[in-house]
C-alpha cells in the first residue's frame, strides 16, 4: 500500500472534525482550547501534505511555503493558548469557575 | 518478501504490541496452571513499586501560579522553532542574517525583561 | 537579494516604515509605563508618545502615494495599502484623543493598553497590504490577539473578562477554520502568493473542485466571524458590551475595515477566478446579516449592544459590494467604509463623553440630554441620522453610491432587501434620538461641558460627517485611486 495525498488529507479531516466537535461541545475552557489546538494541527498536517506532494516538490523547485506556514502556525497556537489561558485565570480568580455554562452575565 | 512503506510500520506495530502483552500472557498462563504462586501485597499494587510514593489523584489541581512560568517557557520554546532552521543554514547566509537573528532575539529579550520588571518571575 | 528559487526579493525596509515606527512606539510605550517611577513621567506622557508615533507613521506612509512596490513578495505597498494605513492611523489617533480620560479612569494597565492598541493597528495595516497568505494570516492574528486582550482591560467590570474569554474562544475556532480553508487554498493554488494562486485558479481547476469549495466555505466562515456577519456574529454584542468603550469604537472601525480590506484583496485577487463558487455564499451571508442584524437591534436597551447590532446590519450592506465585486463597487465600498467609520466614531466619541460624565450606558439614561448638553445631543443625533442614511450626512451619500453600484452590478434584489432593512434601522436610531429630545432629564438637570479633548474629538467627527455628506469629491477620488491597483 502506498500512502498518498488523499490518506494524509483524510487523517487531517478526521482530526479537524474531532477538534470542531470538542471545541463546540465541551463546557470547560481548557477542553475547548484543546479542541482549537487539534483544529490548528489538522491544518498543519494538510499544509505539510500539500507541500510534500506538490509537483514542484518532486522537481526540487518547491519554495516550501507549506512547511514555512507550519512553523508560524505553531507559534500562533502557542500565543493563542497563552492569551486564552490568561483570560481563564482572570475569570477563575473572580468567579472560581471555568465552566462556560456558568460564565453567563452577558446574554442577548 | 519485504513489505513496502506502511507494511513495515504494521510489523513494527505488531512487535510493539506483543512486547508488553507477551510477558503478561505468560505470567497469566503460569498462574492458570498453578506454577506461579499468587500472593497479593499492598506494596506490589503501588503505581511505582520503587521510588517516590504517589500522592493524590491524577485529576488534582495545580496552582495557577505555574501558568506564568509556563508562559515564560513558551517564549524560549518558540524562539527555538525559528532559530533552529536559521542555525542549520546560517553558514550559507550573508552577514545580515546574523543581524536579523539578533533583532529577533532582542525582541524576545525585551519581552522577558518586561516580564521581569513587572514581577512575573517572582513566586507570589 | 534572491530567494531559494532565484526570484528577486526587494528588501527595502523603508517600505515598512509605518509598521516599524508603530512597533517601536509600542515598545517605547511599554517601557515608559514600566519605568514610570524611575523616569519621573506622568500618566499623560503615554498617550502623548503614542500620538507622536502615530503621526510619524502617518508621514512615513504618505511617502508611498502612487507607488506600486512589494516588500520581499510578502507585502504590497500601493495606493490601496496607503489608503488603509492612513485610515487606520487616523482611527487610532481619534480614539486616543477622544477617550484618554476614560482610559485613565476605567482601564487597568495603561502601558499595555496603548501598546496593544498600536500593535493591533500594525496588524490591521498589514492585513490591507499582504500579498501572501502567510503574511495575511499572521496579520489577522496580530490584530485579533491584541484585541482579545484589549477587550479584557476594563477595570472592575466583570463583564469585561467574560466578553474577552468568549471572544478569544470563538475567535480561536474561527481562525482555525480560516486556516484549514487556507491550507486547501494552498493545495489547490500550489502557492501562498496571491498572484500565483490567481494564475493557478484561472488555468482551470475542474479536478480540484471539491477541495476548493470546501476551502472557500471555511475561509468565508472564518472571515465572516472577523467581520461579524450573521450567523458568525454571536461574539459581537458580548464583546462590544464587555469591552471598554474606546475599544468598542475601535472594534467597530478598524477591525471591521481591516477585514473588508482583506476581503477586497482576496476576492478581487486570488479568488476572483472562482467567483461562481463563492458569489452565492456571500450573497446569502449579506442578506442574513442585514436582516437579522437590524431586526435584533430593535429590542436592545444598552447603547453598546444597540450599536453592535447596528454595525452587524451595516456589514450586510458592505458585503453586497463583495458579491458584485468590480472596480466600481470596490471604490464605493471604500467610500462607504470611510463614511461609516467617521459616523460611527462620532457616535462613539459622544457616548464616551456621556459615559465620562454619567457612568451609564442604558438608552434610557440619555433622557433629556438635549437640555443638559445640547452640543453632545447634536453630535450623537447627527451620527445616528447618518447611520440611518439621512441626506446631507455622510451615511446617505456613501450608502447611495454603494447601493447604486450594486444595482449596476446586477443585484437589484439585494439592494431592495437592503433598503427595507435600512428602513427598519431608522426606527431604532430614532428611539435613541427621541430619548434625548422628547423627555425631561432625570435627576440632575444642570448643564455640563465636555473636556477640551472631548470637544476636539467630537467636533472633528461632526465636521467629518457633514463634510463627507455635502462634499465627498476628495474622498471619492481617494477611493478610486486606492481601488485601481486591485483591478489592473
Amino acid at each position: 500500500m502506498t500512502v498518498d495525498l488523499a490518506h494524509y488529507l483524510a487523517v487531517s479531516g478526521i482530526i479537524f472534525g474531532i477538534g470542531v466537535a470538542i471545541a463546540l461541545s465541551k463546557r470547560n475552557v481548557v477542553a475547548v482550547l484543546m479542541g482549537i489546538e487539534l483544529m490548528l494541527n489538522a491544518s498543519n498536517l494538510a499544509f505539510l501534505a500539500f507541500s510534500r506532494f506538490s509537483g514542484a516538490f518532486q522537481d526540487g523547485t518547491e519554495p516550501l511555503a507549506g512547511h514555512t506556514f507550519v512553523v508560524f502556525v505553531l507559534t500562533v497556537a502557542a500565543a493563542e493558548a497563552a492569551v486564552a489561558l490568561a483570560m481563564a485565570v482572570l475569570i477563575y480568580r473572580r468567579r472560581e469557575t471555568v465552566d462556560l455554562d456558568r460564565i453567563s452575565v452577558l446574554r442577548w | 518478501m519485504i513489505p513496502d512503506e506502511f507494511g513495515r510500520v504494521v510489523i513494527l506495530l505488531g512487535v510493539a504490541l506483543a512486547f508488553p502483552a507477551l510477558p503478561l500472557l505468560v505470567s497469566y498462563l503460569l498462574y492458570l496452571f498453578h506454577i506461579r504462586p499468587e500472593r497479593p501485597d499492598p506494596i506490589k499494587h503501588e503505581t511505582y513499586e520503587c521510588g517516590v510514593i504517589a500522592e493524590g489523584g491524577s485529576w488534582g489541581q495545580f496552582n495557577a501560579r505555574y501558568y506564568l512560568f509556563a508562559l515564560g517557557f513558551v517564549i524560549f520554546d518558540v524562539e527555538v522553532v525559528f532559530l533552529y532552521p536559521w542555525a542549520v543554514i546560517h553558514a550559507d547566509l550573508a552577514a545580515t542574517a546574523l543581524v536579523k537573528a539578533a533583532i529577533f532575539i532582542g525582541i524576545l529579550a525585551f519581552g522577558l525583561a518586561y516580564a521581569w520588571k513587572r514581577g512575573a518571575l517572582e513566586w507570589r | 537579494m534572491t530567494d531559494l528559487l532565484g526570484n528577486d526579493l526587494n528588501l527595502q525596509y523603508e517600505l515598512l516604515g509605518p509598521e516599524i515606527a508603530l512597533v517601536i512606539t509600542a515598545a517605547l510605550v511599554l517601557f515608559a509605563d514600566a519605568f514610570r517611577r524611575e523616569l519621573k513621567i506622568g500618566q499623560s506622557a503615554i498617550p502623548a508618545i503614542s500620538i507622536l508615533g502615530l503621526v510619524v507613521a502617518l508621514l512615513l506612509s504618505l511617502l508611498w502615494i502612487d507607488e506600486n512596490k512589494d516588500f520581499a513578495r510578502l507585502v504590497t505597498i500601493d495606493n490601496f495599502t496607503t489608503f488603509f494605513r492612513v485610515l487606520f492611523i487616523a482611527v487610532t489617533v481619534v480614539v486616543i484623543i477622544g477617550s484618554h480620560e476614560y482610559i485613565e479612569r476605567r482601564v487597568s494597565h495603561l502601558g499595555e493598553f496603548y501598546s496593544l492598541l498600536l500593535l493591533s493597528t500594525v496588524g490591521a495595516m498589514l492585513m490591507a497590504g499582504a500579498r501572501d497568505l502567510l503574511t495575511a494570516y499572521l496579520a489577522i492574528e496580530v490584530m485579533s490577539f491584541s484585541l482579545y486582550i484589549l477587550v479584557s482591560l476594563a477595570k472592575s467590570d466583570t463583564r469585561s473578562g467574560e466578553a474577552s474569554l468568549k471572544y478569544v474562544l470563538l475567535g480561536g475556532v474561527a481562525s482555525a477554520m480560516l486556516l484549514y480553508g487556507l491550507s486547501f487554498l494552498y493545495g489547490v493554488g500550489g502557492s501562498t502568493q496571491y498572484t500565483e494562486i490567481a494564475a493557478a485558479l484561472s488555468d482551470g481547476t475542474s479536478t480540484l473542485e471539491l477541495p476548493l469549495l470546501l476551502g472557500l466555505a471555511l475561509i468565508i466562515a472564518g472571515l465572516g466571524f472577523k467581520a461579524s456577519a450573521v450567523p458568525f456574529h454571536m461574539w459581537t454584542p458580548d464583546a462590544y458590551e464587555g469591552a471598554p468603550i474606546p475599544i468598542t469604537a475601535y472594534l467597530s472601525a478598524t477591525s471591521k475595515a481591516a477585514t473588508f480590506a482583506l476581503l477586497l484583496r482576496w476576492f478581487a485577487g486570488p479568488l476572483l477566478p472562482a467567483i461562481d463558487s463563492w458569489q452565492w455564499m456571500i450573497s446569502v451571508l449579506a442578506v442574513l446579516t442585514m436582516v437579522i442584524g437590524n431586526l435584533v437591534a430593535l429590542q436592545q436597551s444598552n447603547i453598546k449592544r444597540l450599536l453592535a447590532y447596528s454595525s452587524i446590519g451595516q456589514v450586510g450592506f458592505m458585503l453586497m459590494a463583495i458579491v458584485t465585486i468590480s472596480d466600481q463597487t470596490g471604490s464605493a465600498l471604500l467610500l462607504h467604509l470611510s463614511g461609516y467609520i467617521i459616523t460611527n466614531l462620532a457616535v462613539f466619541m459622544g457616548v464616551i463623553a456621556f459615559y465620562n460624565r454619567t457612568g451609564r450606558e442604558e438608552i434610557v439614561a440619555f433622557r433629556g440630554l438635549a437640555q443638559t448638553n445640547p452640543y453632545l445631543a447634536l453630535v450623537i443625533t447627527a451620527g445616528l441620522f447618518s447611520l440611518a442614511g439621512m441626506p446631507l450626512l455622510a451615511g446617505f451619500l456613501t450608502k447611495f453610491i454603494l447601493f447604486q453600484s450594486v444595482v449596476s452590478g446586477g443585484y437589484t434584489w439585494l439592494v431592495v432587501t437592503a433598503l427595507l432593512a435600512s428602513t427598519v434601522s431608522l426606527y431604532y436610531y430614532l428611539q435613541v434620538i427621541r430619548q434625548m429630545y422628547m423627555y425631561q432629564p432625570e435627576g440632575d438637570a444642570s448643564r455640563w461641558r465636555l473636556s477640551p479633548t472631548g470637544y476636539l474629538a467630537t467636533g472633528a467627527m461632526l465636521v467629518g460627517v457633514v463634510w463627507v455628506g455635502v462634499y465627498a469629491a476628495p474622498f471619492y477620488t481617494a477611493a478610486d485611486r486606492a481601488i485601481a491597483p486591485l483591478f489592473t
